[in-house]
């Protein structure tokens, strides 16, 4: 078995008599029970509700329908003419590909959400700020280019389908996932959190094999190009597509950009040093951003007031 | 939040199903959508994934919550499954990874630490009793382990009550082989002191 191989191993450079003691506790140790009850009549209706859910085709849960609003705001699309100009000549051949090729441009504007469905039926949500670019008509892989945060619900196809960011890879074989990658600000990294599925992300700068995730998983590419096993500070999560706040151990200078993004306003901090600040919480749908600096603020030492193009945080004074 | 209880019967070492030898032909049953594979792994691992959650959450209800999750996320993503390490570990994983979301969730400022993985038992203080009993031996040692440091107590626990080997929690707990070997021996180590002390106070020559 495994384990005594790996009980081996542990115990491998220790003396025999330690070993032996050692050996003694292990076996002992198998004495206990582990706490927890488990109730099995509430197992048996969990199995029988996994099974009776098997035969509905349609098992899946997508976040659209927590979704209240997702609006296509802006998309550059060719004219798709080129059916036509296939037809003749040489320079029609040309104009067909530059049309047939031409890169298309997706982009949530700050303040807003933006969703679009690629050609091969993958389903992809913008967060604000976020724009994804492609070319109409893949070639041998799906490719895309993503700057700023997104969800993706990738089509199962046979040929494997790319997310480029600004320093990394993640490639994909027909699953969902969030990825963020903000390319300016403190801390630039691109991290991923696989919901269902299976990818693998590489960073562009490095020679190290790309790494897989399970689901369940947050992986960081950072601004030096390593992938990192645990995600380091914020991870991407998939609140936002619920309209939650959530940063994890993010830089309050990060935290405040996103607000900015999500509510398509302004935040200054005049005369306040914010870099160290690190903050960790979450807020469910904050309705307008003066909700969510209130929140903010009161986790901090500041107040906030507003301003002719948005908000100013400054000192709580007297604390 | 309802506490996690103890169960009645002592010494009944957890039922370990192994699915180690089927897991090849399990997981391809389970991605051509096999009802009966996807049965076979939910009895094999439903009792200590189950008992792992509870353990870190604390919690009966949202632990079965977990459960149910992760086994209705395995079977939504069956076609795509693309196991590495074992499928053991990934449900393993995937329960981990769901059960720190919920601790997460909430609680609304949750500090960037480890998982308090044990509950507290409270150590009975040692009275004048003679003999030496299984029974108290087992309480001492669940007492011991939750005293522990949580990732030495994840790890040792991990290994010796859910079988997973140094490589599978290696990769669940994001730690090097190497440091989850270090893990079960300083484990080891610190309950042999605990169970010396035990022995030596509890004989009353």
């Amino acid at each position: 078995m495994q384990e005594k191989r790996d009980l081996e191993n542990i115990l491998t450079d220790l003396d025999e008599a330690e070993k032996t003691d050692l050996l003694h506790v292990w076996r002992i140790a198998g004495s206990v029970d582990e706490p927890g009850r488990v109730d099995t009549k509430r197992i048996d209706s969990i199995k029988a509700g996994l099974i009776a859910g098997m035969i509905d085709a349609r098992a899946d849960k997508s976040p659209t329908k927590n979704v209240r609003s997702i609006r296509l705001l802006h998309a550059v699309v060719p004219i798709s003419r080129f059916s036509m100009a296939l037809a003749a000549s040489v320079v029609l051949l040309a104009v067909a590909y530059l049309t047939w090729y031409r890169p298309v441009v997706v982009t949530a504007l700050p303040g807003q959400y933006a969703s679009v469905v690629l050609d091969d039926g993958t389903e992809v949500q913008l967060n604000s700020g976020a724009s994804l670019k492609y070319n109409r008509g893949w070639g041998a892989t799906r490719r895309v280019r993503l700057q700023g945060e997104a969800f993706f619900d990738v089509a199962h196809t046979d040929e494997p389908f790319q997310i480029q960011t600004f320093n990394a890879v993640v490639t994909v074989y027909g699953t969902r996932f969030n990825v963020r990658a903000w390319e300016s600000g403190q801390d630039p990294r691109t991290d991923v959190f696989l919901e269902r599925g299976s990818v693998s992300l590489k960073s562009v700068s490095s020679p190290d094999e790309p790494v897989m995730l399970v689901p369940g998983d947050s992986r960081s590419v950072s601004g030096t190009g390593l992938v990192s096993e645990k995600s380091v500070g914020g991870m991407a999560d998939t609140d936002w597509l619920r309209h939650d706040f959530e940063f994890r151990n993010d830089p309050l200078s990060e935290v405040l950009k996103e607000v900015e993004r999500r509510f398509g306003t302004q935040i200054r901090t005049p005369g306040l040093s914010i870099e160290e600040i690190r903050i960790t919480g979450s807020i469910k749908e904050p309705p307008t951003a003066e909700s969510l600096l209130s929140d903010l603020t009161g986790m901090l030492n500041f107040a906030y007031r507003e301003t002719s193009g948005g908000f100013e945080l400054y000192h709580r004074s007297g604390q | 939040m309802t506490p996690v209880t103890r169960s009645n019967s002592s010494h009944h070492p957890l039922k370990r199903l192994d699915i180690g030898e089927k897991q090849d032909d399990l997981v391809r049953r389970l991605r051509r959508s096999d009802p009966s594979a996807f049965s076979e792994i939910f009895d094999a691992l439903h009792a200590p994934v189950l008992r792992y959650v509870q353990r870190i959450l604390r919690d009966e209800d949202e632990s079965y919550d977990v459960l149910q999750d992760v086994f209705s996320k395995l079977w939504e993503g069956r076609k795509d499954l693309n196991v590495h390490s074992s499928l053991k570990a990934l449900i393993y994983r995937m329960a981990r990874n769901r059960a720190l979301n919920v601790l997460r969730k909430n609680d609304r400022m949750v500090a960037q630490s480890e998982i308090e993985a044990f509950p507290e038992v409270s150590d009975p203080s040692p009275s004048a009793e003679a003999f030496f009993s299984m029974d108290q031996l087992s309480e001492r040692i669940s007492g011991w382990i939750a005293a522990l440091p949580p990732r030495r107590a994840e790890a040792f626990v991990l290994s010796r009550y859910h079988d997973l080997s140094a490589d599978e929690i290696s990769n669940l707990m994001n730690l090097s082989k190497r440091t989850v070997e270090t893990h079960i021996l300083h484990a080891l180590r610190d309950l042999r002191a605990q169970l010396n002390k035990f022995e030596s106070t509890d004989r009353n020559d």
